[in-house]
This record gives C-alpha cells, sequence and structure tokens, in this order.
C-alpha cells in the first residue's frame, strides 16, 4: 500500500473479514475518506485469519478494530473481546449481515463495540462510523495525554513547593518578596541581619 | 358414553335403510385409510381403493393380498358374539410376496358391524424388528402423492438452507455493491484529469513544461498510480462476485425445482454432486472441507432431480454431523464390470450407534431438534435409490464418522422405466 503523504495524523485500521474481497472493497472505501470527516488518512491493516490479526495486535497499536460476526475458525464477538484484553483503548466496529439481538448485546456489553454497520454497508455510512470512531479514539488519546501532563505537572510543582518549604524553615521569610506601590524590591536591613 | 362410542352409536343408527340410500361404495373409496369389508365367514368381500392398493403391494394378485391383509387376524371369530369382542385393534407385521417387511398392519375392526375392517400400514420401528426396519413410507401411495411428499421434503431442505444461503449471497452483493461505489469515485477522478489535459492543452499561454508539471500534480494528488493498479482488480472482483450470486442462484433452482415431465435420462453423476456440494457447501459455511475422488465414469440413467436431492440429504446430514474440524470425501467408482457405480460418501463426525443405524431410513425418524428436521430425507432417498434398482447402505461408528454408500445400476431395467 501507498503511504500517503498528507497532512495530519496516519490512522491505523484492522479489518477483519474471513473473505477477501470484503477486506479489498472495505479497505477502498476507507482509503477514499473525504478530508473534511477526517484530518488524517487511514492505512488499512486487511486480516482473514482471526489468529493473524491477533497477532498483529500484540506487535503494533491501533486506533480501531472492524470485525465481521459470522466467520469459521473463531466467531466475532470472541476475537473481539480477546482485542479487549490487547488493546483496550482500540475502537471497535461490527460489520454483519446476521445480527440477532442477543449478539448485538454481548458484542455491547461485553466487548464495548462502538457501532455496528449492517452488510452490505452503506459507503457513506461505514466512512462516516468510521471516520467518528477515529476522531473519538484521537479524543481518547488526548485527553489522557493531558491527564498524564496534568499529572506531571502537579508533581512538579509539588516539588517546587517541598523546595520552597525547606527553604523558608531555613531562613524564614525568604520566600516572601515586597515590593512597593511601583513594583521595586523593597530590601529591609533586618534581612540582612546576619551577615 | 364416550364421545367415540357415541360415533360409533351414531353410525350404526344410520345403517338402516338411510345408508342404502346413498352409495356406501363411493363413500369407502374415497377414504385415505384401506378398508376391507369381510363376509360371515371372515373373507374379504370388497375393499377400497387404498386397500387394493395395499395388496397389490403384499401379492401380485389382489385377491389374494386381501386375504393377506386380514389373514394373521386374531379378530375374527366366526360365530362369536360381537358383544364378546367389541371394538378391536390388532397389530401384525405384514410382508410382501417376496418376504420383504413392508411394514405393521394396523387392523381395527368395529363391534356389531358386518365385518368393515380397516387396515393401515405404518413402517416398522426398530422396536418392531430391528433388521427388517428399512421400509419406505411411500410404498402405497399414489405417483402424485408420493410427488408432492418428495417436494415438500426438498422444500424443507430449502428452508433450512436459507439462512446460509442469504450468507453466501449477502457477501457478494456486499463487495460488489462497494466496488460500485469506489469505481464512481475512480471514474470521476480519471474525468476530471481529462478535463484537466483539455484545458492545459488549448492553454498556448503557459510553455510545455510547466503545463506537463502541473498535470503531473494533479495526477498526484487524485492517485492516479493507485486507481490504476486497484482498477482491474476492482472489476475483476466485482465480476467474480455478481458470477457467485449467479451460480448460487442457478444451484437453488435447479434443486428446488419440481418436473414431474422430468424422467429418466443419461446423466453425468459427478456433475449432479457438484450442483449439490457447492448449495452445501454454501451452507457449512466453510467450517467443513469436502474433497471428492472421482473416478471416470460412464453416464448413467437415472432422474438427475432425485439423485440430488439423495446427495443433499446424505451432504446435509453430514456437516451436520462433524464439529469445527470437519471433513467430507466423495468417493466414485465403476463396478460390476461397468454395469454398476458406486458413491461413498464419508464424513469424520459423531457417527451413529447400532440402533440410529437400525431406523435412520424410517420415515419421520430423526435426530435432528424439533423443527429442525422433517425425518424424512433418509426415507426419500431409500425410496429414490430403490426406485433406480439400486442399494443404499450405512456404516457407522460412534465418535469416528459415518459412511453412506450407494450403488446404483447403469442402464434401467426396461419393466422399470415404464412403471416409473
Amino acid at each position: 500500500m501507498i503511504e500517503e503523504s498528507k497532512s495530519g495524523h496516519t490512522f491505523h485500521i484492522l479489518v477483519l473479514d474471513d473473505e477477501d474481497p470484503i477486506v479489498r472493497a472495505m479497505t477502498r472505501v476507507l482509503r477514499r475518506m473525504p478530508e473534511e470527516w477526517l484530518d488524517g488518512n487511514c492505512q488499512v491493516h486487511g486480516y482473514q485469519d482471526p489468529d493473524e490479526a491477533l497477532a498483529s495486535l500484540r506487535d503494533r497499536s491501533y486506533d480501531l478494530i472492524i470485525s465481521d460476526l459470522r466467520m469459521p475458525r473463531m466467531d466475532g464477538i470472541s476475537f473481539l473481546r480477546q482485542t479487549l484484553a490487547i488493546q483496550p483503548d482500540a475502537m471497535r466496529i461490527v460489520i454483519s449481515g446476521q445480527a440477532d439481538l442477543p449478539t448485538v448485546m454481548s458484542a455491547v456489553n461485553e466487548t464495548q463495540v462502538f457501532r455496528f454497520i449492517d452488510k452490505p454497508w452503506n459507503d457513506t455510512e461505514l466512512q462516516m462510523g468510521v471516520a467518528q470512531a477515529l476522531r473519538n479514539s484521537l479524543l481518547q488519546r488526548e485527553n489522557r495525554r493531558l491527564a498524564d501532563l496534568v499529572r506531571e505537572q502537579r508533581s512538579m510543582i509539588s516539588r517546587h513547593e517541598e523546595a520552597l518549604r525547606e527553604l523558608e524553615a531555613e531562613s524564614p521569610g525568604i520566600t516572601q518578596v515586597k515590593r512597593d506601590a511601583s513594583g521595586a524590591i523593597l530590601l529591609d536591613d533586618s534581612d540582612f541581619d546576619e551577615d | 358414553m364416550t364421545a367415540r362410542e357415541e360415533a360409533l352409536a351414531g353410525a350404526q343408527s344410520m345403517s338402516g335403510d338411510r345408508v342404502d340410500s346413498f352409495d356406501a361404495e363411493a363413500v369407502l373409496e374415497t377414504l385415505p385409510v384401506s378398508v376391507v369389508v369381510l363376509d360371515a365367514h371372515g373373507a374379504p368381500c370388497q375393499a377400497n381403493a387404498p386397500a387394493r392398493r395395499l395388496a397389490s403391494v403384499v401379492h401380485s394378485d389382489i385377491n389374494q393380498g386381501l386375504k393377506n391383509l386380514v389373514a394373521n387376524s386374531p379378530l375374527f371369530i366366526p360365530g362369536e358374539s360381537d358383544i364378546e369382542h367389541k371394538d378391536c385393534e390388532d397389530r401384525y407385521e405384514c410382508h410382501a410376496e417376496d418376504g420383504r417387511a413392508l411394514g405393521v398392519i394396523r387392523q381395527w375392526r368395529v363391534a356389531g358391524a358386518a365385518g368393515n375392517t380397516s387396515c393401515t400400514l405404518r413402517p416398522i420401528r426398530a422396536e418392531d424388528k430391528a433388521e427388517s426396519a428399512q421400509a419406505s413410507a411411500l410404498d402405497g401411495k399414489s405417483t402424485s402423492e408420493r410427488q408432492s411428499m418428495i417436494h415438500a421434503e426438498k422444500l424443507a431442505t430449502v428452508g433450512q438452507l436459507a439462512a446460509g444461503m442469504a450468507h453466501e449471497i449477502n457477501n457478494p452483493i456486499c463487495y460488489v455493491q462497494s466496488n460500485l461505489g469506489t469505481l464512481g469515485d475512480y471514474l470521476n477522478k480519471l474525468f476530471g484529469l481529462i478535463e484537466l489535459s483539455e484545458q492545459l492543452l488549448r492553454d498556448s499561454s503557459v510553455d510545455a513544461g510547466e503545463r506537463l508539471q502541473s498535470f503531473e500534480q494533479r495526477k498526484q494528488a487524485d492517485d492516479y498510480q493507485l486507481i490504476a493498479e486497484d482498477l482491474p482488480a476492482l472489476l475483476e472482483e466485482s465480476r467474480e462476485g455478481v458470477e457467485r450470486i449467479r451460480q448460487i442462484v442457478q444451484n437453488l433452482r435447479d434443486f428446488s425445482r419440481m418436473d414431474p415431465s422430468e424422467n429418466f435420462r443419461l446423466f453425468d453423476i459427478h456433475r449432479a454432486i457438484e450442483t449439490t456440494l457447492e448449495i452445501v457447501r454454501s451452507l457449512s459455511g466453510g467450517r467443513v472441507r469436502f474433497a471428492t475422488y472421482f473416478q471416470s465414469l460412464p453416464l448413467v440413467e437415472c432422474n438427475p432431480t432425485e439423485l440430488n436431492q439423495v446427495f443433499m440429504n446424505i451432504l446435509v446430514n453430514a456437516s451436520h454431523a462433524v464439529d469445527v474440524d470437519g471433513a467430507v470425501e466423495i468417493h466414485t467408482s465403476v463396478l460390476d464390470g461397468g454395469n454398476s457405480i458406486s458413491i461413498r460418501i464419508s464424513d469424520n463426525g459423531s457417527g451413529m450407534d447400532e440402533a440410529t443405524q437400525a431406523r435412520i431410513f424410517e420415515p419421520f425418524f430423526t435426530t435432528k431438534e424439533v423443527g429442525k428436521g422433517t425425518g424424512l430425507g433418509l426415507s426419500i432417498s431409500y425410496g429414490i435409490i430403490n426406485k433406480h434398482g439400486g442399494r443404499i447402505g450405512v456404516e457407522s461408528q460412534v465418535g469416528q464418522g459415518t459412511t453412506f454408500t450407494i450403488t446404483l445400476p447403469v442402464r434401467q431395467e426396461q419393466s422399470r422405466l415404464e412403471s416409473s
């Protein structure tokens, strides 16, 4: 696949379906994702074999996992359950031609599926669903990054405060700066008493 | 008085002059059960159409057949008072002239009547007699009844196949439709490039090098390279998808067709197997591996639609019997110096114990859940192979798998062709 050099983020999407033509058709649809819906481009990794897909999930980080439900070697729900253990942060979408209510419920409740898309899919619907999932995953990542940043900065602040307290204990008043009305620093003679 | 006694009393009260006023014989003729009327000595004196048909199966001479039907009966004891043995019922095994077990006769006699005995035939169950359990429910049915029964069973099979079929058709529809959308997108980009090149060609104010450069830029932006590489694959995959749908629909139509006019003709058995195998493959959704080992066979004089149904029944059962790593093998070979052929269908599935094996050709016997099988598949298959003058047998071991062996004569006897 040609690595596109458009601006923005590259999203990694794993597509699993036991039929190769389906994987390829879906790859084509995602590759022509309208720019206005998604800032970035989609790199699709297609698999027909659930075990190979799982191996790849252990190998690289994905933003989105799209899976069929009915496959000969492993059913979609148990595949998604395993992806949840390997990459809990990736978004999950199910594409299926025959999803009954119990299957849908167990998919949503057990594997946190973001969206169900019917087979045959509507290209626009698929693109919108995927774009939304990717934006969500981006937001989640951004949230986590910001939360980490805040935590890091907090710990830095508390280290600073600690240092200040130690200084203050050593020489009381040293952390306080007195200023006059114009903002100039006032140095009191008493501050230099000890010298 | 029970409801039945009431009804009987009613029937008896009518047996005065009112009975004479309508044609009792005509009424008897229309009954679906076999009715034999006995005279005072217990000999059959009158029989309706089902009874005559039954008798003709039992013996080539209908009168002898009728006698055989009621002969074993301990019911009729001449001279004894009717009150002594009210409404009596008896069951006994019924054999054809050649000693073949036909089934169990259920004979029923109404107290008081001169001798009306009703006989119904039901197939033998394993508990009746295990070794002769291969009676066909279709014996004694008229051709049209038989035809509609076979067709109903066939449609029931198709109904069970429908879910698998829907999945199978849905997938190609899915990618062909999506590929058409992509194709539209590609075409828009290509047309855009053509328009641009036309513009550039007309615009003589810019020198050739620049024009070429802006064309190249646009090509790059529109992923021209990618489209050029992908387009042939896209078309090929879509064409293959449509071909798959066509094939599935064709197979289904071949299979579900009821063609009463279709008769024995020379046919390639391998083609019949392949057609049916295609359908069963789609049902099993790739879960089962099917392998065929075909020896070169002569054309066989047969009814292909009926044989398709036999293969379908056995293959569907096989694909139900196997587990995740299921394998079904089909072997064909020539026997008997080219006078007959054999078809062996084996699976590595759950297998059957002997009690089950003894009953599989019985009508309405099924090990599947209620609603999952009609229990008619193999009994109809048995009837069909019988009609072809062939044999069908089964070997099975629990946990090991099951093998069905069908042998068919290459040419039909002239008499059989005429009777069918």
